[in-house]
């Protein structure tokens, strides 16, 4: 279940090398060159203190014509504009009988043509403007986004209006998208880090919710154009969109060249349907236990954790709870867990930690890895005493220090590109985040003691209610059988295993 | 035998003498890409690109040796080496270091005794396992000695994130973004890194290594089968090893070798830096000179393991060839080609036909997915090494589609491609769209300063710059001209992918 906003704006992080370690270094003298003293230690360095801070939500924030939301940051280093038109037009709008219509519309919109070009002359159009144009969806939104020059903005937003406004949903791409997307249904088995996230999904929330359930062929036969179509024009309206825009333009430019169409599409619509929002969460009940999916895999993929506490926390609460998921599995020098499974141990390449309380609804956190069939019980027993070790006693001063540096310091990362910092802005805005979150971070930050982050452990973290899935080989990671048949993994994470169904890639239902 | 933690490569006679050599402004013809480039005596380069606006810097440096430089035997230690360079120097990772480097030099001997032929005879068997008790018990002290991890503390405590690296073919990235004003942290600890580093947790980290290659390879629905590919296409050139190497290559590497490779490879002359962000060009250079300028430069004249170009990079093939592929994936066919080194002036027409075969107008997606609807996806790329490149063509079957007539389909494309130059208006387009795809890679800080590492890495970082510019001077005659010379059936390796069968 994509949960996160994706947003085509954000950009893709490169993994850290995690590695744990503590402690002072013995110092060994370097000699002093060229005029500049080199210390004999990196701690000897001296520097300023960053009196950077983040860009004003409010200062970005405007209203465009039709009741559309803008966010614009500018930046002219580049003679380049990235516009992300952001629809409340997700899955949550569909009815029962009308599954898979929101994709379906996003994936038509750019590849469908508009009123007054076929889908082949509006890519050529595209082309011969020199402008890159896409169009997608998750389950709480759809997206159409432009990349133009400068040179071309005119054109280009003329464009991406005609394709969101009065797209054509050509039958001829319509079919054919959807015999693609058939075709792809078929392979959702293939690939076993794409099983394990399905599975993890429907253990912890069911399979039943607009946000975890999957398209199946039966949506596509009832996908008509006239459906698609309709789809579009109830739920693609100004008033449900939002304009994140970064690079060479500024506000009165955009304005000018947007609010006139927008004030003419509004003003044709009749009134709008009401939808609730936020829309409604998941009503599946987590189960708890070990599960096992087969696959001819020499690794085990596993993942272990629990769905969040029912309320959703407060923004000091929420910052309590990245210095927690840091200190146990970030990115940075300081994780626990890749120091020990990996650096220490030497079990796995990597271990990947989430601990996501969610925006609307509670989400999961989770603990994955991958680890050679055999090494199953050994970093598994290592993961969990990780867990209960940060249950167990606040953690280090200088390890909380070094977090809160991290954590800062991946605030700045987030601001380097207009692009990132309009698409922070914005995914704050829709999920109803304190417009001065982003400004107000390193104060809340500063706030976290080491009891605080013991505190959010014990109330966060459940070892006693883990659902564990493991996609691999079983045999080879269960570890040896006692007396009684049951084995070294089984006795670790105090469940018997159940073996989850085979499913047909296509359906989804079981197969065997 | 060298110890472990020395860089044999530097000595402190030369480092007064150091200064910078010549500073030169490059502009892109645009003037989107100003930057500056600069040179250390001992012949390290320096690229550095402002950023005002940003609170950040992004820093990192290239060496031009990667795996198709791992001698047989040995490969994947290039790769090894990059796992290395994060356990820490002799400044930063260590209780007490000299009692540290004698245990690891001892070590060290002992796996060279351990790697000799054994005799037979029980005193040889009892000398090999009082040998191996005393390794085990040597590993156990030196990982007592040993600050896991307080290379990446030491970034990681002044806020600095993205500490990784990359291995590739010719060369080798190391990378990190980091708070503006903490710049020198960055001086000092690549610089001390690369004086000074020391290869702690060796065994352990070959059990990581061996657990990335099943990650990326081995569990992977085509890791295996493009592992399979990429070896055959090459085969009998440098570029047949693969980064991650052998498993069998990489389990039995030891620390002496490691350290001599390391010596040998990481040379000044070979070392390219790259800096974009916010920070004063003038302090940047004096950072330079003090802290890189130390590094030592009586390698710097020799030509460096990397940048001189042996003489077996083109795959040898004289009649196409075919593989048959298992793997966890839809049925697909990649028909790869030789074509021309990163250099080649020929290397502009071949990504301009690329871009006339790919994208929403391109004549693969409207011929072979939209048209006939026999493929569920195609992608053509040309890609360049230093020494050698390919053109791959990448087809995945819808329905039940046949490799053959994938396979045929693609040379109705190529016979079209050569036969008829596209026309004046197909071609505008697509260079229109590839020069705005080649502007938005240069927004993003970080994958810029990558790229330029890369670039540079390969031999000229202002092809990143000019890129544009090189594209829009294709005429359509140079892309029918590319394909007729280089799309060329008989030096082909087709590759048919299809899932494994039952017990297969």
């Amino acid at each position: 279940m994509n949960r996160r906003l994706a947003l085509a704006v954000m950009a893709v992080a490169a993994a850290g090398v995690g590695v744990a370690g503590e402690g002072q270094s013995t110092e060994v003298p370097t000699p002093a060159l060229g005029g500049h003293e080199i210390p004999p230690h990196p701690r000897q360095l001296q520097f300023q203190p960053s009196s950077w801070s983040p860009p004003r939500s409010a200062d970005s924030r405007f209203d465009l014509a039709g009741g559309v939301n803008g966010f614009l940051v500018g930046d002219a280093t580049l003679p380049l504009v990235d516009i992300v038109v952001v629809a409340r037009a997700g899955a949550d709008r569909e009815t029962s009988d009308q599954r898979g219509l929101a994709q379906l519309t996003a994936a038509l919109l750019r590849r469908g043509g508009t009123r007054d070009l076929e889908p082949a002359a509006f890519d050529d159009r595209a082309d011969e403007l020199g402008v890159i144009m896409h169009s997608q969806s998750t389950p709480l939104y759809g997206a159409a986004t432009l990349r133009t020059t400068s040179e071309a903005l005119e054109e280009g937003v003329e464009l991406l209006l005609d394709m969101i406004e009065r797209p054509r949903f050509d039958p001829t791409r319509l079919a054919s998208i959807k015999r693609n997307m058939a075709e792809g249904m078929t392979r959702r088995n293939l690939d076993p880090t794409a099983v394990l996230d399905r599975e993890w999904d429907w253990l912890l929330y069911g399979e039943t919710h607009f946000s975890t359930q999957p398209l199946r062929p039966s949506d596509l036969e009832r996908s008509t154009s006239a459906a698609v179509t309709e789809f579009h024009r109830r739920h693609w309206r100004p008033e449900n969109l939002t304009f994140a825009v970064s690079g060479d333009v500024d506000r009165e430019r955009l304005a000018r060249l947007v609010n006139p169409r927008l004030e003419a599409w509004a003003s044709r619509l009749a009134a709008a349907e009401r939808f609730s929002w936020p829309p409604e969460p998941p009503t599946g009940q987590p189960r708890a236990g070990l599960f096992h999916v087969a696959a001819d895999i020499p690794q085990a993929k596993v993942a272990l954790g629990h769905r969040a506490p029912p309320d959703l926390p407060t923004d000091e609460e929420r910052v309590r709870l990245e210095v927690l998921a840091e200190i146990l599995g970030g990115r940075g020098a300081i994780s626990r867990l890749n120091g020990r499974l990996r650096s220490a141990e030497g079990l796995v390449y990597g271990v990947e930690l989430r601990l996501d309380p969610g925006d609307l609804w509670p989400a999961d956190y989770r603990v994955a890895f991958d680890t050679l069939g055999r090494n199953t019980c050994l970093a598994m027993s290592a993961a969990l005493e990780e867990i209960e070790r940060i249950r167990s006693a606040p953690p280090h001063p200088e390890e909380l220090a070094v977090v809160k540096r991290e954590l800062l310091a991946r605030q700045f990362q987030a601001f380097d590109t207009a692009e990132e910092a309009v698409g922070y802005l914005v995914q704050d805005w829709l999920v109803g985040r304190s417009p001065d979150y982003r400004r107000r971070y390193g104060a809340l930050l500063e706030q976290v003691t080491p009891q605080d982050v013991l505190a959010t452990a014990r109330l966060n973290l459940w070892p006693e209610d883990l659902t564990v899935l493991i996609v691999g080989p079983w045999e080879s990671s269960r570890g040896n059988l006692d007396a009684a048949g049951v084995s070294e993994l089984e006795r670790i994470v105090g469940h018997r295993v159940e073996a989850l169904p085979k499913r047909d890639p296509s359906t989804l239902q079981p197969s065997n | 035998m060298h110890t472990l933690g020395s860089h044999p490569g530097v000595t402190g006679a030369l480092l007064l003498l150091l200064s910078l050599v010549g500073s030169v402004s490059h502009s892109s013809p645009t003037g989107r890409l100003p930057v500056e480039e600069f040179e250390l005596a001992n012949g390290m380069r320096f690229l550095l690109l402002e950023r005002p606006a940003m609170p950040t810097i992004e820093a990192g440096w290239v060496v031009g040796s990667g795996a198709a430089d791992d001698p047989e035997g040995s490969t994947g230690i290039s790769h090894f080496i990059e796992h290395m360079m994060f356990k820490g120097t002799r400044s930063v990772g260590s209780h007490e270091i000299d009692r540290e480097l004698t245990t690891l030099d001892r070590l060290a001997k002992i796996e060279e005794a351990l790697a000799e032929p054994s005799p037979s005879g029980r005193k040889a068997a009892r000398r090999r396992s009082e040998l191996e008790s005393e390794q085990a018990e040597l590993e156990q002290q030196a990982r007592n000695l040993s600050q896991l991890g307080a290379f990446s503390l030491e970034y990681s405590r002044l806020g600095a994130t993205r500490l990784n690296a990359n291995t590739a073919e010719d060369l080798t990235l190391y990378y990190v973004t980091l708070p503006a004003e903490v710049v020198e942290l960055w001086f000092w600890l690549e610089s001390d890194r690369l004086l000074q580093p020391v290869f702690r947790e060796f065994k352990k980290e070959q059990q990581v290594v061996a657990e990335e290659r099943r990650r990326r390879v081995d569990s992977t629905p085509t890791g295996a089968a493009d592992l399979q590919f990429d070896t055959n296409f090459w085969r009998g050139t440098s570029y047949s090893k693969s980064p991650l190497g052998r498993p069998a290559d990489v389990s039995q590497l030891r620390r002496a070798e490691v350290a001599d490779f390391f010596a040998q490879q990481y040379r000044p002359a070979g070392l390219t830096a790259v800096l974009v962000g916010n920070f004063d060009p003038g302090r940047i250079k004096r950072l330079a000179q003090t802290y890189f300028g130390r590094l030592g430069s009586q390698a710097s004249s020799a030509a460096s393991v990397g940048q001189a170009a042996p003489t077996n990079w083109e795959p040898e093939r004289s009649r196409q060839e075919a593989l048959d592929l298992t793997c966890e994936c839809p049925p697909q066919v990649k028909i790869r080609y030789p074509t021309v080194p990163f250099s080649h002036p020929d290397q502009h027409a071949l990504q301009l036909a690329a871009g006339l075969l790919n994208g929403r107008s391109g004549r693969l997606y409207r011929q072979l997915v939209l048209g006939q609807e026999i493929a569920f996806a195609a992608f053509a790329q040309q890609t360049p090494l230093r020494y050698a490149g390919s053109f791959t063509v990448t087809i995945e079957a819808k329905g039940g589609t046949s490799a053959e007539a994938l396979l045929s389909a693609w040379d109705e494309e190529v016979a079209r491609l050569s036969a008829e130059p596209p026309t004046e208006a197909e071609l505008t387009r697509v260079k229109r769209r590839l020069a705005t795809e080649s502007l938005n890679q240069l927004k993003d800080p970080h994958l810029l300063m990558r790229r330029l590492l890369v670039y540079a890495g390969l031999g000229d970082w202002s092809q990143l710059a000019d890129w544009t510019e090189h594209i829009s001077t294709v005429r359509p005659e140079a892309v029918t001209d590319v394909a007729e010379r280089y799309l060329n059936s008989e030096r082909r390796l087709v590759g048919s992918y299809r899932r494994a069968k039952a017990g297969e």
